[in-house]
């Protein structure tokens, strides 16, 4: 796939994304405020009934900050679309005019997966903007140079490691006739495991540790953590490696049960 | 005249049961997906209560009876209502209402129960055995009335919550997209997944009033545990014949706006 075909398939999908207004606006507004303010309520009960000031490390502007940064962050990671497209085209057949494209489908697919992002960028300067403004989100972290590109790094690899993700579970789709169940279920896990629900300190240590080695944390919780300079250098390069290590491991998971599939995959849909 | 609608209701379920057998690793899956969503919703819970020992003023086996009566409603809706109501949009725009508008039947029953999701049928036992299981951990003795009063409440609560979302989706008869109304809806939703004492004042008005989120399991375990008392069970009722009303007005309206093929 050439740049320029990328670049099309990204101002395409963008076009798309914008073309629903209401839904936009809908998602976009209240899927910030309700999340968060939910978050906020609970936290804001248990700092009060149990008298603590700080919890597992987060006073409670603290845990405003993080609920906030995770928003954001996930919206970088997800890009608002669930990617089950993949599977709708395999049952409905229209997998194989891709096939016959002179481009790669996994890499038409994350440009499609990229042109959500960019509509999350505008979502995350609005919000971002504006959770500073009244909470001052940005006040205490310190932006240096070497953390800035930590960060960014560790979203673009939270981004993929969510693409790739996705992959092993929608090609299920070439045997099954439904995989929503199985997305929910991994969303379940990433969301509590991953740190959305709740920050991953207020977690016993013993299962911090185990959770350190499992996916979910580089989806959410560990590019929050590097963004807030929470980490160490050892931290955070020891981060980047499970997270690679996680991308490969699905990746080749991926590339055995596509092939598989694509040896299955009749072309008339399910 | 009534009786036909328990009949025909037998028949949606038969038909379910019998295209559920065909697909037996959507059944296998769905059953693993409710688990895991069971586990992480009392992990939640289990994970919030190491740093505290109150939570909206409930202590954690409370709470853990509120969850439980939470996921039995979930697991109601998911099994009698969730499959219809999910169609119900798309069968608007494609002008597929005009099959159940000429039926001899009131086209909001078969919409909404048509679709009897016999696949999450197992779950729904489940979810029975896990309230049960969270009202017979419970430490103190609970009574045989008051436990009653709470499990018709959250039946209560689950028809309130399928209302509600039967009237997030009517506006589609106006509108040509739903994917939004169904976001709000889902969002809103998530406020009757924690106990409503947690929320401001005004918040707590809007969860037992207008948008009854709080019916759902929120309100009924709170009257379990502060007693049963005229007043409160009359605001179920009041706020359930309400959401009733208003649904089938609006629904009415809707109808007026409904054009057939592609609206």
């Amino acid at each position: 796939m050439t740049p320029r075909l990328f670049l099309t398939v990204l101002s395409m999908e963008m076009r798309l994304a914008f073309s629903y207004r209401f839904d936009f606006w809908v998602s976009t507004i209240l899927g910030f405020v309700l999340p968060v303010a939910l978050s906020l309520f609970i936290w804001q009960a248990i700092f009060s009934e149990s008298g603590s000031e700080v919890i597992a490390g987060y006073t409670y502007s603290g845990m405003i900050v993080y609920y906030i940064l995770v928003w954001l962050v996930g919206q970088f990671v997800q890009g608002g679309e669930d990617l089950t497209d993949i599977s709708d085209e395999i049952y409905d057949g229209s997998l194989t005019k891709y096939i016959l494209y002179p481009m790669s489908y996994f890499l038409f697919k994350y440009a499609s997966h990229l042109s959500h992002i960019a509509i999350s960028f505008v979502q995350v300067l609005v919000f971002g903007t504006l959770a500073h403004l009244f909470f001052g989100i940005l006040n205490d972290i310190s932006f240096t140079p070497a953390a800035l590109l930590a960060g960014v790094m560790a979203l673009m690899m939270a981004n993929f490691l969510h693409f790739v993700l996705a992959w092993p579970l929608e090609a299920v789709a070439f045997w099954q006739d439904n995989v929503w169940s199985l997305h929910a279920m991994t969303r379940f896990l990433s969301y509590f495991l991953g740190g959305v629900f709740v920050p991953l300190a207020v977690f016993p240590e013993g299962m911090r540790e185990v959770l350190r080695w499992l996916p979910f944390e580089y989806l959410y919780s560990f590019p929050v953590r590097v963004i807030t300079g929470e980490t160490t250098s050892v931290e955070t390069l020891r981060g980047f490696i499970v997270c690679a290590v996680w991308i490969v491991i699905v990746g080749i998971i991926t590339r055995i049960v596509w092939a598989r599939g694509d040896r299955q995959y009749t072309g008339v849909g399910i | 005249m009534l009786l036909r609608y328990p009949v025909l209701y037998l028949y949606f379920l038969r038909f379910a049961f019998s295209r559920a057998m065909e697909f037996r690793f959507d059944f296998f899956f769905r059953i693993v997906m409710d688990i895991v969503y069971y586990v992480v919703t009392f992990a939640f819970f289990g994970v919030l209560y190491l740093h505290t020992s109150l939570l909206g003023g409930w202590t954690l086996d409370q709470t853990f009876v509120f969850t439980a009566g939470f996921i039995f409603c979930d697991a109601i809706y998911m099994t009698v209502f969730s499959t219809g109501i999910w169609h119900f949009p798309f069968r608007i725009n494609k002008g597929d209402l005009d099959y159940y508008l000429v039926r001899p039947v009131s086209s909001i029953f078969v919409l909404t129960l048509r679709e009897f999701a016999a696949n999450s049928f197992l779950n729904l036992l489940i979810a029975a055995g896990v309230l049960v299981w969270a009202i017979a951990r419970y430490p103190d003795p609970l009574g045989f009335l008051p436990v009653a009063v709470f499990v018709v409440m959250v039946f209560l609560g689950c028809i309130t919550f399928s209302l509600i979302s039967v009237c997030f989706l009517i506006p589609t008869f106006w509108t040509t997209g739903h994917e939004g109304l169904r976001k709000l809806l889902y969002l809103v939703s998530d406020f009757s997944e924690r106990p409503h004492t947690i929320y401001p004042a005004w918040i707590q008005r809007i969860v037992l009033t207008i948008l009854p989120c709080a019916l759902i399991s929120s309100y009924p375990t709170w009257i379990l545990f502060e007693g049963i008392t005229p007043a409160r069970i009359g605001h179920v009722l009041l706020v359930f014949t309400g959401t009733v009303a208003f649904t089938l007005w609006f629904w009415s309206r809707g109808l007026k706006a409904y054009s057939s093929a592609s609206s």
